[in-house]
């Protein structure tokens, strides 16, 4: 009797044990923190929360090779110098470099003398003379990048900049880190650009929303998504103004001002974090009817919203109102 | 026929218990279900408020950020930051916004426990 007593209770334990385990769900890790010139926040389900610090280290490791505001980052070296074999950097620039050649010279990671000029979302942000401004764009563009033998070369004098693809870069590498942890799921965002990973703990899906760039507290909606990288390129994110003008960061590599297309803020739905980073962008410069066709050459989806607050939709996404 | 019973009893004893501990985690995880504003020092929670509970306009200042939290939501409205991405950004109310000073190393979240967004792109 005394043992289906102690045999009871157990069971009558195990249920309790079962039931609080459903109410708070696999474990949880969150973190946020600023990072890579922006915000980074990473939630980790079903992990070791050691992952959480081997993610920010590979952040760091990344912005110090990226980074062109650090003097001894990679990317500076790789301009002073013209060729570098670093990992970091070869990896961005294949992606770079294919955008570059599929969006006509849209897209470019050789606009850093132009982006110093207007050094836009920093101290002293100004409008460059006309001459600097095509000194620059003829520099951007008398510049290309080979990668040859495990080893980045740079030609001409223009400069890399890779601040339009390093955060969704930063993603595919968190992956990578993701995978080899058996982590089950997880989000990781670095400022715009957010990477959904695995099995959500409770749903078939994740929902990311879309920050309305009319009122940035707000959304213009959200959409479901299994896996995969989203990024936003738009207007509102680094500005100034003079003279009534509002200027932003998303330069137009032919004549090295403001991209004016009528947009006011595009996001990329892909699997790789890097292309979805440099499409946001790209498609921004190009408009979006010729957005959409270089969406079509990769198999990414869009959404894009225009000045006068039109929003289009590219590909399989369903954006409901949140 | 003694021991029966003080299995019954046993037994009585122990779904009580499984029925408090449910209860109190219901009532638990229902008062969570507000939005609630974290605020980030160089990665560090700093402090934590919830929303739904602002009685007077209260200012936070940390160094030279000041931030401002009313029942319309948290905004920073000074810094001494170069740009004034952060004041530009305006007041964050719903859950899965953020206002973040990055120079000053201050980022502000709002989040609900039951939160229907995972992630937020722009």
């Amino acid at each position: 009797m005394r043992d289906l007593r102690i045999f009871k209770c157990l069971i009558l334990f195990l249920t309790v044990t079962v039931l609080l385990s459903g109410c708070f769900g696999p474990n949880t890790h969150s973190v946020t923190y600023t990072g890579m010139g922006t915000v980074i926040s990473v939630s980790v389900y079903g992990g070791e929360d050691e992952v959480l610090l081997m993610i920010s280290d590979e952040l760091q490791k990344i912005e110090n090779a990226s980074s062109y505001t650090v003097d001894t980052s990679s990317v500076n070296l790789l301009n002073a110098q013209g060729e570098s074999t670093d990992k970091y950097l070869i990896e961005q620039v294949t992606v770079a470099q294919d955008v570059f050649e599929k969006s006509n010279g849209a897209y470019s990671h050789t606009l850093g003398e132009l982006i110093a000029l207007w050094n836009i979302g920093f101290d002293g942000a100004r409008i460059p003379d006309s001459d600097e401004l095509a000194d620059a764009v003829k520099n951007a563009k008398e510049t290309c990048t080979h990668i040859k033998d495990g080893k980045l070369v740079l030609e001409g004098n223009g400069k890399v900049h890779l601040g339009s693809i390093t955060k969704g870069y930063a993603l595919d590498k968190v992956k990578e880190i993701l995978k080899k942890e058996n982590v089950s799921g997880a989000t990781v965002s670095v400022g715009g650009s957010v990477m959904f990973y695995g099995k959500h703990p409770e749903k078939e899906y994740w929902t990311c929303a879309i920050r309305d760039p009319f009122n940035e507290s707000g959304y213009i909606g959200t959409f479901k998504i299994k896996e995969g990288c989203v990024s936003t390129s738009g207007t509102y994110e680094r500005y100034f103004e003079e003279g009534g003008t509002r200027y932003h960061h998303i330069l137009d590599a032919k004549n090295g001002y403001p991209a004016e297309t009528g947009l006011e803020s595009v996001t990329v739905i892909c699997e790789n974090g890097a292309l979805s980073d440099a499409l946001s962008t790209a498609c921004f410069v190009l408009g979006m009817e010729e957005g959409k066709q270089l969406l079509s050459k990769y198999g990414a989806k869009g959404v894009f919203i225009e000045e006068n607050g039109n929003i289009s939709v590219w590909g399989d996404i369903t954006l409901e109102k949140y | 026929m003694k021991n029966i019973k003080i299995l019954k009893l046993a037994d009585i004893v122990l779904i009580l218990l499984i029925l408090t501990v449910l209860i109190s985690l219901w009532l638990f995880n229902d008062g969570n279900t507000a939005n609630k504003a974290t605020v980030y020092v160089d990665g560090a929670v700093y402090k934590e408020i919830s929303l739904d509970k602002i009685q007077a306009d209260e200012t936070l200042i940390i160094g030279d950020v000041h931030i401002l939290i009313t029942s319309e939501g948290i905004s920073i409205t000074e810094s001494d930051c170069p740009d004034k991405t952060c004041v530009k950004s305006g007041t964050a109310k719903k859950s899965g916004t953020t206002v973040a000073c990055v120079p000053n190393k201050i980022v502000i979240t709002v989040t609900k426990n039951d939160a229907l967004i995972d992630g937020v792109t722009g």
